[in-house]
Order: structure tokens, then C-alpha cells, then sequence
């Protein structure tokens, strides 16, 4: 069977996307990168691009374009005939659909506090009040566990993965507390696929934030 | 007795605050899978605090089900327990295409039901009503009314779990505005569809619903009394 071209279309940033470039480098599959540079750049494409709800990341397979981040790691774990990666049974499958509600709500809050300058001088209170607490949650949940949902590697764990790296690059100490969560990273980082494109200069090279994020991380 | 004991572990208890916001699609989806279940309903900090307390649960959160032992938090993942409890996948999407679409559409329903609690809290909302509908509301709308045509329900003929958020979201907005939907005659001809569906209507004309406020009565915005 032919193998339908992929083109994810993003801003050429890690930022919300990432999880689905870590998804398509551990399932295997070649794809290139369309890379946004400017607002109006991509209000061109936005104009053409046939899909109902046009959107950044988008990806496109073949004719088709889709956009939501969710749905298109749902099309390439179908794509790629992972449906494991759901979950290996129905409680997993539930278990993971509320770990990543938690993800999603963790993501969009210290999103919101990166984009928002006026925040930044209140980060540790931010962290105490709004991060702390759900990563406690995480860590607890992540007990005994190789990754998030179990024995076996979840989508969610890309989301996971993301979202406490970037924490941790707010704050180096983010994860001083949580040992569980620290092994599940561990194991994520050790997946092959994984660790080879960490390694790689698209990984390397590639900036966390857009230019107009005016947050500095602590190094 | 035994057999009193097994009605009662059939009961479920759904637990949220008393008003509609983010438990709603979930309470017409129990009513629609027959599901028979306790609907709590806090009207206080103080009553949540005593009930968390007493649920012994490690990370409560509201809302949350209760199916016997269990506890599960996280609006999504009840409703997916809820599809597989009733031995209802379809509910998830038919097809893999129409699982992936129902995941999309969850996306942009899930943004737009922020959007509109954000307006709903905003202090400013009665003046900056006319600009949130402009630049926020109508262009999802309009694209959720095009992506709807032809279509039965909102993914195509099999109802699914998205139907559940996507009516919440149309019946919030054609409260805050009653011409909301004007212009968008296929999210009107979806929205009666599923409210037409016996479940549905049976719920919609019971008390419990009737009296149940949209949000909070503190918020700025004031929806019509139920």
C-alpha cells in the first residue's frame, strides 16, 4: 500500500504541537513540516485549506486536511494501526481520557501565564496555587506505573511528556517532589524513537515558544 | 435485602454544583442511556466540603460519578464510562472516520463552551455581548452550521457523545441570545432533532430541569430564570 504524503502544518515552534511530532517519530512515519513564520502567512493558507474548522496544527494525508490536535492523534494511531495506544482495555481507555483532562487544563493554564507578561513576577505563587497541586494528583496517580496509564505506552503520555517538560523549563525543580512522575519521564525519554529524535537538530533547533512570548525561563 | 442492595449498587450518583454548565451534556446523556442515577447537586461550598469529605477520594474534583466503589473524575472520561457502562461504543463514532471527526468536533465544542463561561463571568458582558457574538460566537457557528449539513446529527446519521456538548452549547447560546441561531438553519434543525428524542424530552419537561439555573446566579450575566 502506498504510503499517503503527511504534512503537518504548525509555527515552526515546539509550542502545542509537539506531542503529535513525538507521536509521528515514534510511530514511524515519514512527514514533512509546514512552518508558519508569519500571521499572515498563514491567513493565506487558512483561506485555502479544505477542512471545516481551519486551525493551527493541521495535518494533511494525502487530499484530506484535518485540524485538533486530538483528532489528528487519533487519525495516525488509526493510520498507523497502534490502537493500543488508546488503551489496552475500557477502564484504561477512561483512565486516560481523564488523564489527559487534567493535561489539557494544566497545558491551557500555564500557556495562558507564558503569554501573559504582567504574571510573570508572581510565577512561584503561580506554581503553588495552580501547578503543584494537579502534579501532586499526577504523581499519585503514576504510582507503581512504567508509564502514565500502566505497562503500556498512551497517547496521553505525549501530552504528559510535553506539558512537564515545559514545566521544567520553568522551573528546574518543578518535579523535586514527585519521584513517579520523574520515572515516567525517565521511561518516555527512553523510548528509541524517542530518545533518536531528542538527539535530532529538528528537536534541537527547534524553539519552545513563538517570538512574541515575552517569557524568560530560568536557566 | 440482596435484591434491594443490587438496585441500589445500579444507581450511579452524578455530583456537580446545581447548575447546568459543564455536568448538563452529561445528565441528558444518563437520562438517554436509562441509566438510573442520583443527581447531587451542590448549592454550597460548605455541602461540597462535607460531601468530599466524605467520599474519601484522593483528588475530588466536581464534577464526579460514583458508580459503586468507583470514582471518577473529568467530564470527558464520564462520558466515555458511561458509553462503555451502557455497551453503547457507537456513541463514539460508528467508523474510525467518524471517531476521528467526533474527536475534532469535541475540540471546537470544548473552546466554545470556555468561551462562552468566559462571557457569561465577564463584568463587561452586557457591552461587549455584540463583539464576543461577532468575533467569537458566530464564525464557530457558522462553521459547525456547514459542517452540519445534510446531516441527521452532527457527525451524520448515528447520534454520538459529541451530540450531548454541541446541544449544550447551542441551548446556552440561544439563551444568551434567542436569534442566535438564526442564521444557521442546520444547527437549528440538529438541536430539535435531539430534542426530540424521547429521553431527551422527557428530561427537558421534568422539574429538576426546569428549575436548574444555566450557571450561578452570581455570575454577571443574567440568563432568564429557569
Amino acid at each position: 500500500m502506498a504510503e499517503a504524503s503527511i504534512t503537518l502544518g504548525y509555527w515552526g515552534i515546539q509550542g502545542l504541537a509537539e506531542p503529535i511530532v513525538k507521536l509521528l517519530e515514534y510511530l514511524g512515519l515519514k512527514y514533512q513540516v509546514k512552518a508558519y513564520t508569519s500571521p499572515e502567512e498563514w491567513a493565506a493558507d487558512k483561506a485555502t485549506l479544505n477542512t471545516p474548522f481551519p486551525n493551527l496544527p493541521y495535518l494533511k494525508v494525502g487530499d484530506k486536511t484535518l485540524t485538533e490536535s486530538e483528532a489528528i492523534a487519533y487519525f495516525l494511531v488509526f493510520h498507523a494501526n497502534r490502537t493500543d495506544l488508546f488503551g489496552a482495555n475500557n477502564d484504561e481507555r477512561v483512565q486516560a481520557t481523564a488523564v489527559r483532562g487534567v493535561v489539557s487544563d494544566v497545558t491551557r493554564d500555564f500557556v495562558a501565564f507564558i503569554m501573559d507578561a504582567s504574571k510573570h513576577a508572581e510565577q512561584d505563587k503561580y506554581f503553588e496555587e495552580k501547578i503543584h497541586p494537579r502534579l501532586a494528583r499526577l504523581n499519585a496517580f503514576a504510582a507503581g506505573k512504567k508509564h502514565i496509564i500502566g505497562d503500556n505506552l498512551n497517547l496521553v503520555d505525549f501530552a504528559l511528556f510535553h506539558a512537564l517538560y515545559i514545566l521544567g523549563k520553568m522551573d528546574s525543580k518543578v518535579l523535586d517532589n514527585y519521584p513517579n512522575l520523574q520515572n515516567i519521564i525517565n521511561n518516555f525519554n527512553a523510548i528509541p524513537q524517542i530518545n533518536a529524535y531528542h538527539a535530532s537538530d529538528a528537536f534541537k533547533n527547534k524553539p519552545l515558544l513563538p517570538p512574541t512570548a515575552a517569557y524568560k525561563f530560568r536557566d | 435485602s440482596d435484591v434491594y442492595k443490587r438496585q441500589m449498587e445500579d444507581t450511579v450518583v452524578l455530583a456537580y454544583w446545581h447548575i447546568q454548565s459543564f455536568a448538563e451534556p452529561l445528565r441528558m446523556l444518563l437520562e438517554y442511556l436509562h441509566i438510573k442515577y442520583e443527581d447531587k447537586a451542590f448549592h454550597t461550598d460548605e455541602e461540597w466540603a462535607a460531601d468530599k469529605k466524605a467520599l474519601n477520594f484522593p483528588f475530588p474534583n466536581l464534577p464526579y460519578l460514583k458508580d459503586g466503589d468507583k470514582v471518577l473524575c473529568e467530564s470527558e472520561a464520564i462520558g466515555y464510562y458511561l458509553a462503555f457502562k451502557a455497551k453503547r461504543i457507537d456513541l463514539f463514532g460508528t467508523t474510525e472516520d467518524e471517531r476521528v471527526q467526533a474527536t475534532m468536533v469535541r475540540g471546537v465544542l470544548a473552546d466554545f463552551y470556555r468561551d462562552i463561561g468566559q462571557f457569561v463571568w465577564n463584568p463587561n458582558c452586557a457591552t461587549d455581548q455584540p463583539k464576543v457574538f461577532e468575533e467569537k460566537f458566530n464564525p464557530r457557528l457558522k462553521r459547525l452550521n456547514d459542517f452540519a449539513a445534510g446531516k441527521k446529527h452532527i457527525i451524520g446519521d448515528n447520534i454520538n457523545l459529541v451530540d450531548f456538548l454541541l446541544y449544550q452549547v447551542l441551548y446556552t447560546v440561544r439563551k444568551i441570545d434567542a436569534k442566535a441561531l438564526d442564521a444557521y438553519p442546520n444547527l437549528q434543525a440538529i438541536a430539535q432533532t435531539f430534542e426530540n428524542i424521547p429521553e431527551i424530552k422527557a428530561y427537558h419537561e421534568s422539574d429538576r430541569f426546569k428549575s436548574r439555573p444555566i450557571y450561578d446566579d452570581e455570575a454577571p450575566f443574567k440568563f432568564p430564570a429557569p
